[in-house]
């Protein structure tokens, strides 16, 4: 069994699971009402750091802690720096319940080797097959699914460009609805609903 | 207080706090009063006359005071060109007088326009309202203001306040005059007359109040319908409600990644409060109920429905 492997994650961190888990039965029911294309990729934002070993050898230590021993998945994986120190982990699976599986288990091989105040964020990405507004008349819809490690909760994005501020708020909060009745976590303080933008997927 | 804010976010507190001030008004009128007639022998009739004129200069002067009280700078078509041209081509789709123009320093985004007649009247728009909106929803926020100016509902508006400041006045005259049997009348002839009469004031304001509320309601309405028809673009004021009425107003402008710093991790772990999940999924209903009139009549105005 990996030092990180799935196993591991009741032992080391209890609360951010049930909560981050949330959506996997949202994205099931919402592939099925056809309302997504099926989604296979997320990612998780942290600054980085060479002075902490595990982070140093991030490569290595994340490849072990997702695609080996008993609860290992075939999640691939790859790496994007942005300015400021910040990274990304970029993560792809054909399977959503083992992408947000293995999500949680590099933000929590990352938190629990001393880089619990490096994460960021997790961000999942869905792709509707329609609009949320009525006035809207496009037939897709790119929106990220972010979650706060701090917050333990969920909110929607949608980014207008890549300009900060710039977001499409009147379906973010259709989104938010639709999603909270399907079972999402969603943040409820709206005023946390910080953007990404730029984000590398 | 012959003001008509556009009334995006917290629109009941605003008017709350509207009926307040009348309310105060009315009380420090009466105050004023007492302390003449039974201070200072002043008889009933020139009281009147002197509270008379107080009122009329406070209605005179209204739009100065709140020029003054909402720090709104006017500004010149120089220091503005957009702005003016905008007010500029407005002004004239709507036959009136151009008013005059004046921005106030708030993150806050909201717009207002004021005066007693259109010759004497502003609009102003906050900072905020600016960066928040795009040209054609500015102009539509900037329609809608110009048609209380061409509608003439500060006056209407003023006159409804005025009334519920003079219920205010004798409610409280009526009340004083009971417990010190001031001005000077034989209380023991009309006690339960004056009991009666001041129960009587006392439903009057309340059903003053409720009117006035739901003559706010119905000009802001009536706005909303000759603001799209000064604009010629109903979905620009319903786009700039939705941006900037409240849930929307709520969600940031700011990068998450600006967050991150050490002391970010020390907060205090959020709680969820009953009343968030009212703000995050039921916006306010009489915004929600002008963006639905105002998106009917954009698919009229787009598919030539009458």
């Amino acid at each position: 069994m990996g030092l990180f492997g799935r196993k591991d994650k009741e032992k080391v961190e209890v609360q951010d699971w049930p909560r981050l888990s949330t959506i996997v039965k949202v994205e099931e029911s919402l592939r099925q009402r056809e309302e997504i294309t099926p989604a296979r990729t997320a990612g998780v934002l942290y600054r980085h750091s060479d002075l902490n070993p595990f982070l140093k050898d991030i490569e290595t230590n994340m490849r072990e802690a997702l695609n080996t021993g008993e609860g290992a998945t075939q999640t691939g994986f790859r790496f994007k720096d942005e300015d400021g120190g910040l990274r990304w982990a970029i993560l792809e699976d054909t399977n959503f319940r083992d992408l947000a599986s293995s999500t949680y288990t590099a933000g929590n091989a990352i938190a629990s080797n001393g880089a619990k105040d490096c994460l960021i964020a997790a961000v999942f990405l869905f792709n509707f097959t329609h609009s949320v507004r009525e006035t809207d008349t496009r037939s897709f819809l790119r929106s990220y699914w972010i979650y706060r490690y701090t917050r333990h909760a969920y909110y929607p994005f949608v980014p207008t460009s890549d300009k900060e501020g710039d977001r499409d708020r009147p379906s973010e909060l259709e989104l938010a609805r639709l999603v909270h009745r399907a079972g999402l976590e969603v943040d409820r303080e709206l005023e946390e609903w910080r953007g990404l933008w730029g984000i590398p997927f | 207080m012959a003001n008509m804010p556009l009334q995006f976010k917290r629109d009941r507190e605003l008017v709350m706090r509207m009926y307040l001030t009348m309310f105060l008004l009315g009380v420090l009128y009466a105050f004023f009063a007492l302390v003449m007639n039974v201070g200072l022998g002043v008889g009933m009739v020139p009281i009147a006359i002197i509270v008379g004129v107080m009122v009329f200069v406070q209605y005179m002067i209204s739009d100065k005071l709140i020029i003054w009280s909402s720090g709104a700078k006017v500004v010149t078509a120089e220091q503005e060109p957009e702005l003016h041209a905008m007010v500029d081509r407005l002004a004239h789709n709507a036959g009136m007088v151009k008013p005059k123009v004046a921005i106030i320093q708030s993150p806050v985004p909201n717009a207002f326009a004021t005066g007693r007649n259109p010759k004497n009247s502003i609009v102003a728009v906050t900072t905020g309202i600016r960066e928040r909106l795009t040209p054609r929803e500015l102009e539509g926020v900037l329609g809608h203001e110009l048609a209380h100016v061409r509608n003439k509902d500060m006056r209407v508006l003023a006159i409804a306040n005025f009334l519920v400041t003079m219920t205010s006045f004798i409610m409280t005259m009526l009340f004083w005059s009971m417990l010190f049997g001031g001005m000077r009348r034989e209380k023991e002839n009309n006690g339960g007359a004056m009991m009666l009469l001041y129960l009587i004031t006392v439903v009057v304001y309340f059903i003053g109040q409720l009117l006035v509320l739901a003559l706010t309601r119905y000009r802001e309405y009536g706005a909303d319908h000759s603001g799209a028809e000064i604009s010629g673009d109903p979905g620009a004021l319903a786009s700039a409600l939705e941006k900037i009425s409240g849930a929307m107003a709520r969600i940031p402008e700011k990068d998450l990644r600006k967050l991150q710093t050490a002391s970010a991790f020390l907060l205090i772990p959020p709680h969820f409060k009953g009343d968030d999940m009212v703000h995050l999924f039921s916006t306010h209903p009489r915004v929600e109920d002008r963006i639905r009139r105002l998106r009917e009549l954009e698919q009229r105005a787009r598919f030539g429905v009458q």
